[in-house]
Formats: C-alpha cells, structure tokens, sequence
C-alpha cells in the first residue's frame, strides 16, 4: 500500500518546504502544517470529511512563543493524533539524538519510525515511507549504528558477581551450583557455571581463574 | 524578602503620586490650553495645517510643563498628522525627535511606537532593508511589553516586505507568525496576512496552500472588487495546479459578474486567465478569441506587464497548434515590450521563451545574456534573504544579552538567599540547645539542596532546548541556503557545507548532553542507553550497572549518578583513545560504589579534566563523593560512592 495523503508537521518553512516538494511526486496529497495545533486540527477536519490521513511526519521540538498553545511538542500531538486515529502511521523527523527518547518513541508512542535530521534527512524520510508502506519499521542508519553498539557492551549480572566473590573466596567451581541454590540464585548445572566463568574471562581478558579474580578485584567489581 | 520588595515597590509607586500632587498650581490653566490644543488638532473636518499647528502648540506647553506622557503624546500624533499630510522629511525628523524622547523618559511603548514610525518612512521611502530593521526593532519592544496586537502588526509589516524583496520562505515564516499574534477581531490585519500567505506560498508552489489562504481572504474581504480580484487569482493557483475544471468555473462566474467590466485591469485579466484556461482543456474555439481580445484592450489600456503575459500566452497557444511562425512573433513581442521595463523577472521569462525560437548568433549571445540575468535574479532574493536573516540575528543577539542579564539577577538573588539561609542556620542551631531535632536540619537542608539542584538542572535544560531549537535549526537553515549559493554561483568549495554539517553535529551533541534525562524503562536501563550513546566507536564495554535496579534511589541521586556517567563517557571519547572499559558496581551494606576504569593514555593535564572537578561538587552536594586518578601513559580511573 503506498500512502496517499500525508500530513506534515514541521515549524520551520524551509524544512517543511522542502518536505513537501519532494513528497508531492509521489503521493497525490501532501499538506503541511506550521505548529501542532494547526495539524492536530487539520487531522480532524480530514477524519470528518471521511478522508483521513494515512501518513504523519511530525517534528518533536516546535519553537515556543509567548502565545499559549494547547500541543506544544510533538509527543503531545502524536498521543493527541493517535486518541482520533489510532492506525494512523507516524515518521518522526526530528534533530533528536537521544536513544532514550527514541526508543521511547518506538517503544511507547508506537511511532513506525525514526528519521534524524541532517544532510541525508530528506533521502532516508523516502527510504522510511517505502518502509512502513510495508509494515517494516524504520530508523535512521546513524541512530541504527548507535543501537548496534549496543553489541560491545558486555552485560554482567548478579548472578556473575556472585560466582565471581565464590571464587575469590576459595570456593571451587564444583561447589559453586550448591551455594546457588542456598542463596536464592537460580537453579544452574555446573555446565552453565563453567559457561559463566569463560564468558567473564573473555570480557575482563584474563587467562585464567586467579587472573580473573584479581582484574574483578581491580576493577571494582567485587 | 518578597514582602520587602512589594513593601518597596508600594512606597515608591505612593512617592511618585506625592510627587505629581504637590504640581504647582499655575499649571492648571495650561493644561486646559493644552487639552484645548489637543481637541483641536483632533477635529477631522479642519485642515490639516491647522491640525498640525494646533499639536504643535500642545507639545510646546507639554515641554514646559514637563509632563512626559503629554510630551511623548503629543509628539506622536504630529508625526502621525504630518505623516497624513505627506511631508516626508518632515516625517522622519518628527519620528527621530519622538524616539529620542521616548529613549530619554525610557517609556518603552513609547519606543516601540518611534521604531514603527520610523519604519513606516522608509517603507515608503522604498527602502525595505531600512524599513525591516525598524519594523523588527519595534517588535521586540513589543514583545517585552507582551502586546500580541502590536507584534502582529509589526510582523505582519516585515512579512509583507520580504514578499516584496521576493524572500518567500521568510515571508511565509513570518506571516505564520505574525497569525499567531492576532485574533478573530483583528479582521484589517489578518485580512492582509491571509492575502500576503497565498503570494508568498504561490510563489513558493504550495498551490494547496495558496488555495487555503486565498479562501480565507475571500471570507474576511468585503468589498465586491477586491473579493473578485482575490476570485482571479485562486482561479490562477488552480491553474498552476492544472486543476482547470475549477479554475473554469471560477473564471465564468466572475466573468458574469457585469460590474467588473469596467475595471479594465482585473477585466482584462479575468478573459485572459479564462481563455488560457479553455486552452489548456483543448478548447481552441473558445481559447483564441479571448486570448485576442484581452491583448487587445490591454495594449490600448497600456497595460505592460499583462501584454507581456498576454504575448507569452499567444506564443504557447500557436506552439501548441504548430503554428510556429505565429509562435516565434508573439514570443519576440513579449520580449521587446519585457525589455521597456525595469522587472528583471519578467525579462528573464520571455527570454527564455524566445530562446526556443531562434538559432545561430542570436541564440549564443542571449543565452549568455539570459544566464547572466538568471544568475543576477537569484543573487537578489539570496542577498535579500541574507540581509533579514542577519537583522533578525543582530535583535536576537540582544535578546540574549538582556537573557544574560537576567541570569545575574537570579544569581545576585541567589547569594542573598544563600546569605539568609546562613543567618537562619544560627537560628536553628540556637533553637536545638532547648529542642534538639538534628532530623529537621537534615531534611532542611536536602531540601535546599534539591532545590538548588533543581534550579541547576532547569537552566541546563532550558539552555539544551534553546541551543536545539534555535542553534542547530538556524546552523541547517543556514546550510540550506549556502548549498544553494554555491550551486547557483560558485560549484567548487563543497567543504564549507562539510564545515557547516560538523558545526551541525556539534550543536547536537551539547543539546544531547545537556538536556533533559528520559528515564524510559528503570534507571538500569537508562543507564544502559547512555553507555550505547556515547560509545561512537564501538569500544568495548563491560558493566554490571544494570543490577543498581535493586538499589533504591532518590530521583536526585539519579540524576547525579547519571550526569557524571556521562561526563566520563563524553571524557573517554575525546581524549582516552581507550579500547576497554569497565564500570563496576559494587553494592555494599553501607555504602555504593561504582568503578569506571579505561585502558586510555591518561592524562596529566588539568584542561581535560576539568569537567570532573564538576563532578566532585555534584556528589558531595548529595552526600556522596568522586575520586579519579590518572596519570599519562596509565589509563583513567573514577570512584563513585554513593549511599541510599
């Protein structure tokens, strides 16, 4: 499904221009707002002539003025938009950087994607409505790198701290699945104690058990 | 304190009422002349001259009254009157005089109104440039003074300049604005910002727009002509939407409407729009003879600019049907006449026209001719979209000084706080000899502490959202145009725009490491997100933060906790060249600690460290501490502890 009528909401002329011209092509009816209530009210007056949008394209931060404004960002206008519309597909095209934020606004707002602004901003909005058209989600590939990055971090968790203070404390690895489970850790087999205790070799690099000990140690870990 | 300062404010509101009652006596009998001067000069069926000699005389005996509300009122509306009568330099020395007054009894409307009046004269003088710095000087004396009405007025003004100096994207901003000052009352304003949107938004090919806008003057517009003249051009938009089934309909209406025959102009306009409507469906029949009919009035009428359109219009029309001689003819014609104006746009248009029908010599010399010309066109709106921007920056920055000022109020106020919440201490320690409530204290002092914190924070976010809002939008606008620039004039210096997109990143990146903290999930998970954040390089990280989830903690330790991360995470990336790193969280029965270790190169100079000292001040003000050691050559290593 390709969309049809799109709205767009956006503050400053030049962005919300060159939005425009470069979505006119593709989609027959592309209508552009300055300020949330603008587009909140341009929503309704669509949804009651039974010719609902079926694409946004909001920015989050809108300048403020001394005029009160009942929507003033554009999470309000997304939660305002989708109380009318709940289907309606959202890009969020925002200067936006924060992982938080925006997996906030993946995770809880339901936005169907993500689109940073910057000199590929207009390309990747392209890239992002061929996307969702299809039910994929979409991010931009700067925040994309971002998540990955994810990857090099290595988790440790409680249950490792607590094998790790067994070791230092003399304790063998044989014995380390009994005080587990006298001290309300999960059930583990031995097996899955040894995984553990390479896992945390291989992300403190150390050669072997008394090494790992005494990089936790230094490292403030236990 | 508060009291105090109402109190004051009381008695110098009640001085001043002392001060105007103890006015010598003498001056009542002059103030009936002058109220008599000023009724005259108010009375619209004498002469102006006598209007103006009737003020004149007003502000004459205000000055020696001293009066300054009198002084600066009556000075005002001799401009205005002045102004009325057309006397230009007048104008402009009256305008000047009024606004040294008004800067030397500090009246602030008073200033305002100066600074439009001042505008006024060079809009009329033609000097837009001139006339847009005092429009946008009077709108920010208005907006001090928060008087919507006004800074619509003013802005409203500035947007139609820019429409005129053909900047439409400023234009557009500006009008939108200027909207969102005024109200339904304001019909003569809105009226002309409606009208000044569906310009600029034509020009800028919005036609949807264009349409929207147009509709709305056509409701707020009266008068049975102007309405007509609004009519005509939404029939055009709809023509340049190749929407021609409408535009016909509007055209035949407005061609039955008998009263316009006899405005030539609009008339003339309305068969042309009409016959080229006809044209555009195929209709030849009914096409050419309108098309004929209305060049023909218009070069009787000395119409330039609409026989230009009605030659060009001719042209397409024969193109079209193959006629290429008839063609050529009417295109040279729309040429020649173009080439008797000054309108550099309408010289560029039937250029390119002739352009497709010529050959050899001809054609080489006036493509060059053209392309020069194209060029200079560009040029003009570009500079003249440079120039309003850089006004409108030159205000802002005084804003911002006025900004600044009021930060060192607020940290004058805050030392005269912090001086009475020392002297309140020694109360409080008197009053524990007899009570002995060491709980109190405590919980006092938290909560100045939070309070201080909190204060902190919001001018750090306010600042984060002014640098992204303002800063970063302003940076890409800016790229925008210097893009266009150079493609248009100069196609070899791309790194400019490079310079400019890192200038971009930068200004996003402070936004990102000063503004407000999204707790999503827990704080674990927050914490996790910020690691993700900052790790650009993808360098390796092992932690354990994740599991401070199960330590209960004050929003305000949070806070802390997660600012100073970040100071070591924005710290690692600019100067560790680290490859590994470790942030360790140790819980223990009476204190936390967290461990941040790199393997980086360390480093023993103070400027790079300089952020963390920050960090020590954070911790200590909630009752934590932060230690680091590095040193160059072995790593970096930070100690956070913290209780519950």
């Amino acid at each position: 499904m390709m969309f049809q009528k799109v709205l767009i909401a956006e503050d400053m002329s030049s962005i919300n221009t060159g939005l425009h011209q470069s979505l006119i092509g593709t989609i027959p009816n592309v209508i552009t707002a300055h300020y949330c209530d603008e587009a909140l009210l341009k929503a309704k007056l669509a949804l009651q002539n039974n010719s609902p949008f079926d694409l946004l394209i909001s920015d989050l931060s809108f300048t403020e003025d001394h005029r009160t404004k009942n929507l003033t960002s554009g999470q309000e206008l997304i939660i305002a938009i989708k109380k009318k519309q709940p289907n309606l597909k959202i890009i969020v095209f925002s200067m936006e950087g924060r992982i938080g934020k925006i997996k906030q606004l993946l995770d809880n707002y339901k936005v169907n994607a993500f689109v940073q602004k910057g000199p590929e901003g207009l390309k990747e909005i392209k890239k992002a409505i061929t996307a969702i058209a299809i039910n994929d989600s979409y991010i931009s590939s700067n925040i994309q790198q971002l998540l990955k990055n994810g990857d090099n971090i290595d988790d440790i968790d409680d249950t490792d701290i607590f094998i790790l203070k067994l070791l230092s404390e003399g304790i063998g690895q044989d014995n380390i699945p009994d005080y587990l489970k006298n001290n309300s850790y999960p059930n583990y087999k031995l097996r899955s104690v040894q995984d553990r205790i390479k896992k945390l070799k291989e992300f403190l690099q150390a050669n072997n058990s008394n090494h790992l000990i005494s990089i936790a140690k230094d490292q403030g870990l236990i | 304190m508060n009291s105090i300062r109402v109190l004051l404010f009381v008695f110098v509101i009640f001085s001043i009422g002392c001060q105007k009652a103890t006015t010598p006596s003498y001056s009542k009998s002059t103030l009936d002349s002058i109220s008599n001067y000023r009724k005259a000069s108010k009375n619209k069926k004498a002469f102006l001259d006598e209007r103006i000699l009737a003020i004149s005389s007003a502000h004459k005996l205000s000055k020696k009254l001293e009066n300054d509300s009198l002084i600066l009122n009556t000075i005002a509306y001799k401009a205005t009157l002045v102004n009325a009568a057309n006397r230009p330099n007048e104008y402009y020395k009256i305008s000047n005089q009024y606004l040294n007054l008004a800067l030397k009894s500090n009246t602030s409307k008073a200033i305002g109104k100066a600074y439009f009046k001042l505008g006024n004269y060079f809009f009329k003088q033609n000097k837009p440039d001139s006339a847009y710095y005092y429009f946008n000087k009077s709108k920010e004396v208005f907006i001090t003074l928060n008087d919507s009405f006004s800074i619509g007025k003013r802005l409203l003004n500035m947007a139609i300049i820019q429409s005129n100096e053909s900047d439409f994207y400023g234009a557009e901003k500006t009008a939108i604005e200027a909207l969102d000052y005024l109200n339904e009352t304001n019909t003569k304003q809105l009226l002309s910002i409606y009208n000044c949107l569906s310009i600029t938004t034509n020009a800028l090919r919005n036609y949807d727009d264009a349409i929207y806008w147009g509709q709305k003057t056509e409701k707020l517009q009266t008068d049975n002509y102007k309405a007509s003249i609004i009519k005509n051009n939404k029939a055009t938009y709809y023509l340049e939407k190749k929407d021609f089934a409408t535009s016909q309909k509007i055209l035949t209406e407005l061609s039955q409407n008998k009263q316009l025959r006899n405005k030539v102009q609009l008339w003339t306009n309305i068969q042309s729009n009409l016959g080229y409507t006809y044209f555009k469906q195929n209709n030849n029949k009914l096409a050419l003879p309108l098309l004929k009919k209305s060049l023909k009035t218009q070069l009787k009428n000395n119409l330039v600019y609409e026989t230009i359109e009605s030659y060009l219009r001719l042209s397409e029309f024969y193109q079209d049907i193959s006629n290429m001689s008839e063609a050529k003819k009417n295109a040279q014609k729309a040429y020649a006449v173009a080439l008797q104006t000054t309108n550099l746009t309408k010289k560029v248009k039937t250029l390119k026209r002739k352009l497709d029908f010529i050959e050899g010599n001809e054609y080489k010399q006036l493509s060059q001719k053209y392309i020069q010309w194209n060029d200079s066109l560009q040029l003009t709106s570009l500079k003249n979209r440079d120039l309003f921007v850089k006004i409108k920056y030159e205000t802002r920055k005084n804003r911002s000084e006025i900004l600044e000022l009021n930060a060192k109020t607020v940290a004058k106020d805050l030392k005269i706080a912090q001086e009475k919440s020392t002297r309140n201490t020694w109360i409080f320690v008197a009053s524990i000899l007899f009570m002995a409530i060491a709980f109190m204290i405590y919980h006092w002092r938290q909560r100045i502490k939070l309070a201080s914190f909190k204060a902190t924070q919001k001018a750090e976010n306010r600042i984060s959202k002014k640098v992204h809002d303002e800063l970063a939008n302003d940076i890409s606008d800016i790229r925008t145009i210097v893009e266009h620039q150079i493609s248009t004039t100069n196609p070899t210096k791309p790194e400019i725009t490079a310079k400019l997109d890192i200038i971009y990143a930068l200004t996003r990146n402070i936004a990102a490491e000063t503004g407000d903290i999204t707790f999503v999930n827990s704080f674990g998970e927050t914490l996790m997100d910020l690691l993700m954040q900052h790790n650009h390089q993808g360098i390796k990280i092992t932690t354990n933060i994740k599991t401070i989830d199960r330590l209960r903690l004050k929003q305000l330790m949070k806070n802390t906790i997660y600012r100073i991360l970040q100071e070591l995470m924005v710290n690692m990336n600019k100067h560790s060249k680290a490859t590994r790193v470790t942030i360790a969280l140790k819980v223990e029965d009476k204190k936390n600690k967290i461990t941040y270790t790199d393997n980086g190169v360390g480093s023993n100079s103070i400027e790079k460290i300089s952020g963390l000292q920050n960090a020590e001040n954070r911790m200590q003000e909630v009752g934590g501490s932060f230690s680091f050691k590095t040193s160059t050559g072995n790593g970096f290593r930070a100690i956070i502890t913290f209780k519950i």
